[in-house]
């Protein structure tokens, strides 16, 4: 019998298990996916290597790399990027950590408070949610970016659009500013040189402006693990947790187990409640079945695994809202072309963006030549120039939205990975609970029914439709602004990287999951922490950070419910995860 | 359109039919893909898995060219040729042939009702599908039993029912595409045809996914179509990530990049390979190197 047991070691599970880990209950970490131990022999700046959906490093599969990718049924014109392992989508992810727009939170009385998802809040307040959001800014921790060509020439859009600087941590107008990000800021050589040789640890720290964001971090070279530059939870939560017990008084280490993936979560009847008991997993490599049972089963296999084994499990369902209400930031993508060189491909992939309270946001996206191709092909609106699928609209971009094919698409590659600037369009997407994950009619695979992802790009709210169309006339406007020589829309088919909700918290017990202690409402000792816990799309900032500090807040609710603890973020001051007692742990663990 | 509703798409079959009669040939020009057609005739030994590999190799290329033309017989085809370098050179077709092929570990569960569908459409224009694939009539009477002879149960190739639904809408869109050079009816068409095929497939109302949706056993009616309107959106977008990849030079052993890939030429990407960073860093913007809690 564990204290603790959680489902997926992505963005939010190791979040949970290191605060409880911290406290002394004993933890189980369980991992669909690989853990990558040592990603210095075992991963590569390539961005096929890295992201080819069948068989790269960062897929959706199991651990051996020659067996198949899992399945997933896609019901449109659409991409998933979805993975496994430890770490889970944050080994890729850009580290960009802004805080949510204060006005999708339950009691904002701003001027623009019904700008918002008002029907779908936080079922609390921002102020609750802040020192939560400090605790885990400290913890990884999130630091300002540093500034490369790309992100000047993005200030200097803003500046010559007239958009004001925002100086708080806090979104509280339209405005710009340096990203905060969970990246080690560069020191020593880091950001100064392109030899290899001078950019080991410890004479060279933090980002090293390699470019490779998204084929995941490893840099600096002979940096122990939880001081790699780039913060995503296999540096920083799952280091912490395995050193909980060398950190913290009373602490114990969590156990960890990858290449582990949860067939079903088992439960019982218990008068009129139907109550969490443990879970049913299956090693990858051998095809052993295990059960352990539990005090507490904490799901976060993200927005699209989460929905698949409560399905899969059986679990009640009466409101009909397991799965629907899954949000996207319903994302555009707008391209310029320079004359002038922008480093587009180096660099840390995101460090500056703009925040329009009430529309979303905008963000520099820097990408090698793959994902810049993929990109540039992504579209609802067919073809530049031969068909528009019904759209292809007009504004103060060049030309109709649509994907480049042919000439336009190679003369644009060829003028120069690095004389591109992307802004990436996030938009303020409301909940539509059309938009879902059921299970799909396909044969199961081994681990059951996989899921079916159904996220059109036309079934939106009103209110979102208006606020893409805001927010990527501010994007093209800007990008011209910053010297531009011409810009594209692309109109993306729907690109699911930041997932929402799909399991949402939520006022209301008609169209949630979760209570506002993220405890599912029909079944107890059963929580959710991933990003599918979130009541809505945050107002377009990315949402690692959220789920994260509503992680920190959900293992004090654990504590405090189930095992009579006491609260301790505002007694105590968090472990930054870059302590040398977390390094000497893992130097001690091989790892 | 118009030339995917059902009116017309049946109205074509008396065109197809005289092709046929007619005795066109129909050429699998392509020289098989040595690396591929050999690993697959280790297993099977078959001439009729040689034809299909080479039909869909050769429609996969005709799919690379639309997003890198270059100076090769594809490109030429489809009305874009160019003296810089293409995909066929770095095995793009290969590689998109592969990762079909390899999309799906679970079997054929899913390939074979998709191709039961496009051969029922098929059946329904009198086009039969053994010309159409260049096999002989005992082999290629019907696609479904070309599946059947050629792979029983074992995982199914998903290349083939991409490059059937392509090849359906090269025949609908441009009918002539049943015969001439190349390997394949979508490889012969000009790029604004093969991009009529697209919008057939990936447009509001998908009428020739509906064709085929129509014909399909009823549990997966709706649901392989939905699959077939995603294949639609990824043929693009993931061909595009292929051919601009490093993909034909690395090697997974040594985790090396070698020779210099023809796509980091044409970008002016790394132009010293990969390395561990770049001397890339400005500074912080108005010196704001942090933002206190309270600001």
């Amino acid at each position: 019998m564990r204290d603790v047991i959680v489902i997926g070691a992505g963005g939010g599970g190791p979040v949970v298990a290191a605060e409880l880990a911290g406290r002394g209950l004993d933890v189980l970490v369980l991992e669909g996916g690989p853990r990558q131990a040592d990603p210095s022999t075992e991963w590569s700046h390539a961005e096929n290597d890295a992201n080819n959906p069948n068989n790269g490093f960062l897929r959706f599969g199991p651990e051996d790399r020659s067996k198949p990718a899992w399945f997933r049924e896609w019901t449109t014109n659409m991409f998933v990027w979805q993975l496994s392992g430890v770490g889970g989508t944050t080994q890729h992810y850009y580290g960009n950590s802004p805080r949510p727009m204060p006005g999708v939170f339950r009691g904002y009385t701003g001027a623009d408070a019904a700008e918002y998802d008002t029907g779908h809040l936080f079922p609390f307040t921002y102020d609750e949610l802040v020192p939560y959001l400090e605790w885990v800014e400290a913890t990884l921790p999130i630091e300002t970016a540093a500034m490369g060509t790309k992100e000047a020439l993005t200030f200097r859009g803003c500046e010559n659009y007239g958009l004001p600087l925002q100086t708080s941590r806090n979104i509280t107008r339209n405005a710009f500013r340096p990203q905060q990000n969970a990246i080690l800021q560069p020191g020593g050589n880091a950001g100064r040189t392109d030899d290899s040789t001078l950019l080991t640890f410890p004479q060279a720290t933090g980002c090293t402006f390699c470019g490779h964001c998204f084929q995941g971090c490893y840099m600096p070279r002979q940096a122990p693990r939880n001081q790699f530059a780039k913060r995503s939870t296999d540096n920083s939560y799952v280091p912490l947790g395995l050193s909980a017990d060398a950190v913290r008084p009373g602490g114990r280490a969590f156990e960890l187990l990858a290449d582990s993936f949860v067939q079903s979560i088992r439960h019982e009847q218990e008068g009129p409640h139907t109550v969490a008991r443990g879970v049913t997993w299956r090693n990858n490599a051998t095809g052993e079945i295990f059960t352990e049972d539990a005090r507490v089963v904490v799901l976060a296999g993200g927005a699209t695994e989460s929905p698949r084994l409560w399905f899969n499990s059986g679990l009640p369902n009466p409101n009909d809202w397991v799965g629907r209400g899954h949000t996207d930031h319903f994302f555009d993508w707008v391209v310029g072309s320079f004359d002038e060189y922008t480093g587009n491909s180096k660099g840390a992939n995101s460090s500056a963006r703009m925040d329009f309270p009430g529309r979303g946001g905008i963000e520099n996206v820097g990408l090698g030549p793959a994902i810049q191709a993929f990109s540039l092909s992504l579209s609802d609106s067919g073809a530049r120039g031969y068909y528009t699928n019904g759209r292809g609209s007009t504004g103060p971009w060049d030309g109709p939205a649509g994907r480049l094919v042919g000439n336009e698409l190679k003369d644009l590659m060829m003028g120069g990975i690095d004389n591109l600037l992307n802004f990436l369009v996030i938009t303020d997407d409301h909940v539509e609970a059309g938009n879902r994950v059921t299970p799909s009619l396909f044969p199961a695979d081994e681990n059951g029914a996989p899921a079916k992802i159904d996220v059109s790009l036309r079934r939106r709210t009103p209110r979102t439709l208006e606020n893409r169309e805001f927010m990527v006339r501010r994007a093209a406007e800007i990008m011209r602004a910053a010297g531009a020589k011409k810009v594209y829309r692309m109109d993306w088919a729907p690109l699911l990287l930041h997932v929402h909700s799909s399991m949402r918290m939520g006022e209301s017990d008609q169209n949630s999951v979760l209570d506002s202690n993220a405890e599912a409402r029909w079944v107890k000792r059963l929580f959710i922490a991933d990003n599918s816990a979130l009541a809505n799309s945050l107002g377009g900032p990315n949402p690692t950070l959220t789920t994260q500090a509503l992680a920190t807040r959900t293992a004090e609710k654990i504590f405090q419910t189930y095992f009579d603890g006491d609260p301790w973020v505002d007694e105590e001051a968090p472990v930054v995860s870059t302590d040398p007692r977390i390094s000497a742990r893992m130097q001690q663990l091989g790892l | 359109m118009e030339h995917f509703n059902r009116r017309t798409f049946l109205t074509r079959a008396s065109m197809f039919g005289a092709f046929v009669s007619a005795g066109i040939a129909f050429p699998g020009a392509l020289p098989p893909s040595p690396g591929l057609v050999g690993r697959a005739n280790a297993q099977t030994g078959s001439a009729v898995l040689d034809a299909v590999e080479a039909f869909s190799l050769d429609t996969m290329r005709g799919l690379c060219v639309m997003v890198m033309p270059g100076p090769d017989e594809w490109s030429r085809q489809q009305g874009t040729p160019r003296t810089d370098p293409g995909p066929i050179e770095v095995g793009g077709g290969e590689f998109m042939k592969d990762l079909f092929d390899n999309y799906l570990g679970m079997g054929d569960q899913l390939a074979r009702p998709l191709a039961l569908g496009i051969a029922q459409a098929l059946a329904d224009l009198g086009i039969q599908t053994g010309p159409f694939l260049g096999l002989s009539e005992p082999d290629g009477r019907r696609i479904d039993q070309v599946l059947g002879y050629v792979y029983s149960d074992r995982v199914l190739p998903l290349s083939l029912p991409v490059a059937l639904l392509l090849n359906t809408g090269a025949l609908l869109a441009a009918p002539p595409a049943i015969a001439g050079p190349l390997g394949s009816p979508f490889s012969r068409l000009s790029m604004v045809d093969k991009l009529r095929v697209l919008e057939g497939i990936e447009g509001p109302v998908p009428q020739l996914v509906s064709i085929i949706d129509g014909a399909l056993p009823v549990p997966l009616r709706g649901t392989a179509s939905g699959f077939l309107r995603f294949a639609g959106g990824i043929l693009l977008e993931g061909t595009a990530f292929g051919v601009y990849s490093e993909q034909h030079n690395y090697n997974p052993v040594t985790r090396t990049v070698e020779p210099r890939p023809v796509p980091w030429d044409l970008t002016g990407y790394r132009p010293d390979g990969l390395v561990d960073g770049h001397p890339e860093l400005l500074g912080y913007y108005q010196n704001r190197t942090e933002v206190p809690a309270d600001a």
